[in-house]
């Protein structure tokens, strides 16, 4: 097999040559009196389909379409050269028009997420596996309401053995809250411990004005803490991984209606140029 | 028997199906339904309740236990051994050698016991620990949840209302009273804005709905039909959507003729295009004006836009630029017949050298811009006009009394001596100073509409009018009725009122089509008081002596004095109009100009230029144009009055008429038009005492210029151009500045596509009207 390196290359090149065919195609037709909007449209088009096979595929496993790391790789890299195409189609120049407008925001909409979708893929599963063991998404919920059980009766614990209030005044406090809900989601999928550390270090300070019994549940507490810690992050990265589809998909299908009114008004008002 | 409930199978495992639509609403409480909902997202546990009545849904409905129980019914289940597991019964007893035989004592039967067994399974390992209750309930109750959707659940919720959204946004664009601006691809160049909102009006398919481009996109041939709607205001002509809006036939020949030389093609990128198929428009005979013309791309847009290589596409011979491969100039600028004959070097080498000596009062013109002025389009150099460019020279000639001026009304001289001896009555004609034989051309024009004029001048054809002493008495008899003829027609012209006037001259014209101005300048400028006092001078009784002709009276009826002869010279000069005299060598009355412009002589000229033709068959030279094409050369002698086709020239148009441009600015449209020039960037680079450095003077050559006069003083009226006091341009005259990294060099920089200039915009139904928007 393949190493990955080699194959991206590969398959950069694919584009690379496709899009210097493109190149001079376009430039040999601009040559002349033809109206190139056409043929790239229609190539367009293919390719969006094209793309959106990809969707269907996954829908259709059972069929001996070739495996799915192989349409995967036709969609990264299609959708590349669809890009290139796009940008061909338009003239490199913004769209004026109302319609034309929302065309080419939802084709940047899908192409953006896309390309954020598969730098998400490619990063986030990396990140995940490096903290924390990996969690099934669904389960999180649960995980997190066991985390906040153990905590609350460490801290019942606490109070019946030790009297003190210092822990559960502290637990009021600072990780009730911290606990109950998913907490630093945006900071990280940046991969920024400023949140967990600042806690951590609220833990430390509380820490030094305990007795030792109250120090141990207090270190079985911070474990805690962080394993909540963790459970947001691969939290926030796996609904990140999960989520983007929520703008790639839908805007495919929006894009592929609003393509469709347009090549009936293309040809509707071209009047009849070929 | 099966049962319904045991389709539902169980995992005692916490399963988790991400790749279901619907979750469990206990699931985030850690409180998985191993049931799970249904694919439309109802609790199956609560989907069960409802059907079987009890509040809660189990895992499982427990049945009775089956059991074997002995077969012997005396026993029943009271037998002491009871069958075995595998259903053997036990009973038995030794043989009588000894061994051990098995007595078949009873065939164990299947019953339903009182125990309760899990049903959740056929597999007993997959039975629940607690096992069914006593009563025979599951000991596994499933409280009913609100399934939430999971997050493919919530995708593909989202997708199908993005989907549904943008559908109805697109029936919202389509179908709105706002859609030709919300489907418009754009905004129109600013010369199109005023048909923003109007999509038929550029659009075929302007005024449809959906549907209907949805048929007109798969049957759309309609690019000549949307032309058309171009066509409706920009007029380019009978062969507007040819190439170049030019002939066809022409254009072949000009492509035969490239073909022969031999194809010649520079360009790489067009020559590649053209093996491939995407060069130019073969077999197409007509272009759409989108193939050129795109709109839709803003207000700023050029619509002219066009590249080098498109301006090639179907040229037979390519290159790369205007500074490699394009051809050398042969006859640019090209040769024009100019409105005005002006010969250059004479007027340098001649006249201008010897200014003082030759015009002391004229202005010499300092430089080419003393005559030649920038045009508002900044870009031909027409003459400024005879008021800054000429007057200071030639104001005092065109008002001089002309050499040569045509005489309008004389009368010829005649034998009087020889008829009054023969006792013919003929009244008063003045004899003593004419000197021409015959009427002058403008009085036989003016005359040749009576018939009994033109009668009598055919029979005196042949005579000698001032020497009648051989003549027979029917030859006299025929002078005689000649006579009164011209006195008749004298004396008819001198009295015609105005609206008799325009009936008789356009008599005269034959229904020759002038226009409006010509006849109302022929009417404006008849010399009816000129003609009055000159027929009094010459003839103070004419109206009694023809009265008394025509009723067969004699002459001596008439009083004395009435009767008596006139030879004083005095009394037949009278005082005249401005411009009107009576020449006194010949007692002609005649016409000279009072300036540059003359109406008498512009309205003249023109009407008599129009009945002259370059090649009469004999059949169309009939008497009255011949008197008409006589006038045309009186007046048009460059030494008659006011000089006029001195300077101006005639032409002649395809159909073999002539005219007179009068406006002295060449008339660029008639050749050249594949070219463009502009003066006014050339003049700032240049500067403006620079012209010299593209148009060089060829040597002096001749004084005469035959293409516009004969050496016989006659107009050359032809559709030939003039020959040019310059050299040709050569292509390194533009090439210093227009090459590659200098100024620009594109095709359509010099050259026009249209051949025909666009003529201004036609009113046209799709604009608006503009009383539409004094009203809004």
């Amino acid at each position: 097999m393949r190493s990955l390196s080699t194959r991206r290359t590969r398959s950069l090149l694919i584009v690379f040559v496709l899009s210097g065919l493109l190149v001079l195609a376009d430039l040999l037709s601009r040559s002349s009196l033809h109206f190139t909007e056409l043929a790239s449209g229609w190539l367009l088009l293919a390719l969006c389909l094209l793309l959106t096979l990809f969707n269907l595929r996954k829908k259709l496993a059972f069929l001996p379409l070739g495996s799915a790391a192989l349409w995967l790789q036709i969609h990264i890299y299609a959708g590349l050269f669809t890009v290139v195409v796009f940008l061909f189609h338009i003239g490199w120049r913004i769209p004026n028009g109302v319609f034309e407008g929302i065309l080419g925001f939802l084709f940047v909409g899908v192409s953006a997420s896309g390309v954020m979708g598969l730098f998400m893929s490619r990063t986030f599963s990396h990140r995940l596996t490096l903290r924390g063991e990996p969690v099934l998404y669904e389960t999180i919920p649960v995980r997190q309401k066991l985390i906040q059980e153990e905590v609350e009766k460490l801290v019942l614990n606490c109070l019946a053995e030790t009297s003190s209030t210092a822990i559960p005044e502290f637990y009021a406090r600072k990780l009730k809250g911290f606990l109950e809900t998913r907490r630093n989601l945006w900071l990280h999928l940046v991969q920024s411990t400023r949140p967990i550390h600042a806690l951590k270090l609220e833990i430390r300070a509380q820490t030094r004005y305990l007795n030792e019994a109250e120090r141990e549940y207090m270190r079985k507490i911070a474990e805690r803490v962080q394993l909540k810690d963790t459970l947001d992050y691969q939290f926030a990265l796996q609904s990140a991984l999960k989520y983007w589809l929520f703008v790639h998909i839908p805007l495919t299908y929006a894009l592929l209606t609003f393509a469709a009114v347009h090549v009936v008004l293309v040809y509707a008002f071209l009047g009849g140029m070929r | 028997m099966n049962e319904p409930e045991s389709e539902i199978r169980f995992n005692e495992k916490d399963y988790q199906r991400p790749n279901l639509l619907w979750r469990c609403g206990e699931a985030d409480e850690g409180r998985t339904c191993p049931l799970g909902p249904n694919a439309a997202g109802v609790c199956r546990a609560d989907l069960a309740a409802g059907t079987d009545g009890p509040p809660n849904y189990a895992e499982c409905f427990p049945h009775k236990k089956r059991g074997l129980v002995c077969g012997d019914e005396n026993r029943g289940a009271t037998c002491p051994l009871g069958p075995t597991a595998n259903g053997k019964c036990q009973w038995y007893q030794p043989s009588a050698t000894g061994e051990q035989y098995k007595l078949i004592e009873c065939r164990p039967k299947t019953i339903k016991l009182d125990r309760f067994e899990c049903s959740r399974s056929n597999k007993p390992f997959e039975w629940c620990k607690e096992g069914p209750l006593p009563n025979g309930q599951c000991s596994q109750m499933v409280p009913p949840c609100h399934p939430v959707r999971s997050v493919l659940g919530k995708r593909k919720q989202f997708t199908f209302t993005v989907f549904a959204l943008s559908i109805g946004v697109v029936l919202l664009l389509v179908a709105s009273p706002w859609r030709h601006q919300w489907m418009s691809p754009g905004p129109l160049t600013s010369q199109h804005s005023v048909m923003e909102n109007n999509c038929r009006a550029c659009h075929t398919a302007g005024q449809d709905n959906l549907p209907q481009w949805a048929s007109a996109a798969l049957m759309s041939q309609a690019g000549k039909e949307q032309s058309q709607l171009c066509l409706k205001c920009h007029q380019l002509g009978e062969f507007a959507l040819n190439p170049h809006s030019f002939d066809p036939k022409q254009l072949a020949l000009t492509s035969e003729r490239m073909e022969k030389q031999g194809r010649v093609q520079q360009d790489w990128m067009l020559r590649t295009a053209s093996e491939v198929g995407l060069g130019g428009l073969e077999g197409v005979d007509q272009l759409i004006c989108a193939s050129c013309h795109q709109e839709h791309r803003g207000q700023n847009f050029d619509l002219n836009k066009l590249t080098d290589r498109q301006c090639q596409t179907c040229h037979f011979n390519t290159f790369s630029s205007f500074n490699q491969g394009h051809p050398e100039f042969t006859d640019y600028p090209f040769a024009l017949r100019t409105h005005i004959n002006y010969n250059h070097a004479t007027h340098d080498a001649v006249h201008f050298s010897n200014f003082s000596r030759i015009m002391p009062r004229g202005t010499a013109p300092k430089s080419c811009q003393s005559c030649h002025v920038l045009d508002s389009a900044g870009r031909s150099m027409p003459v400024a006009g005879f008021e800054q460019a000429c007057s200071s020279c030639h104001d005092r000639q065109i008002k001089e009394t002309a050499l040569l001026a045509p005489a309008l009304f004389a009368l010829p001289r005649l034998d009087v001596e020889t008829l009054k001896a023969k006792s013919m009555e003929m009244g008063i004609w003045p004899t003593s100073q004419a000197k021409q034989d015959k009427l002058p051309a403008f009085m036989q024009m003016l005359f040749s509409q009576d018939e009994a004029f033109r009668l009598a001048q055919q029979t005196v054809q042949t005579l000698n009018l001032s020497s009648l002493e051989s003549a027979n008495d029917q030859q006299l008899q025929d002078v005689s009725r000649y006579v009164w003829a011209i006195k008749r027609q004298l004396l008819h012209w001198s009295t015609l009122s105005q609206t008799d006037l325009r009936s008789k001259l356009q008599a005269v014209l034959q229904g020759k089509q002038l226009t409006h101005s010509t006849v109302d300048l022929l009417l404006a400028t008849w010399p009816d008081e000129a003609l009055q006092k000159t027929a009094a001078a010459w003839f103070p009784t004419l109206a009694e002596e023809v009265a008394a002709h025509s009723a067969g009276q004699p002459l001596s009826s008439l009083t004395p004095a009435e009767t008596a002869a006139t030879d004083s010279s005095a009394s037949l000069s009278p005082s005249l109009p401005d411009g009107w005299y009576v020449d006194e060598l010949d007692w002609a009355l005649k016409y000279k100009a009072l300036k540059h412009g003359d109406r008498f002589l512009q309205a003249w000229l023109e009407s008599s230029a129009s009945f002259v033709l370059a090649h009469a068959s004999p059949e169309e030279l009939t008497p009255n144009r011949q008197a008409w094409m006589q006038v045309f050369q009186d007046f048009s002698r460059p030494s008659s009055s006011g000089r006029c086709m001195k300077c101006h020239t005639a032409e002649q148009t395809a159909g073999g008429n002539i005219f007179i441009p009068w406006n002295g600015q060449t008339d660029h449209s008639r050749r050249g038009q594949f070219t463009k020039f502009g003066h006014r960037p050339h003049l700032t680079l240049l500067g403006q005492e620079n012209c010299g450095q593209c148009h060089q003077q060829h040597p002096f050559q001749t004084f005469s210029r035959p293409e516009f006069v004969h050496s016989n003083d006659t107009i050359n009226y032809s559709n030939h151009p003039s020959g040019s006091n310059f050299a040709n341009l050569n292509k390194s005259n533009c090439t210093t500045c227009h090459r590659a990294g200098g100024t620009d060099q594109q095709c359509l920089t010099c050259h026009n596509y249209h051949v025909v200039p666009p003529s201004p915009l036609a009113p046209s139904s799709i604009l608006p009207h503009p009383s539409a928007a004094v009203s809004k």
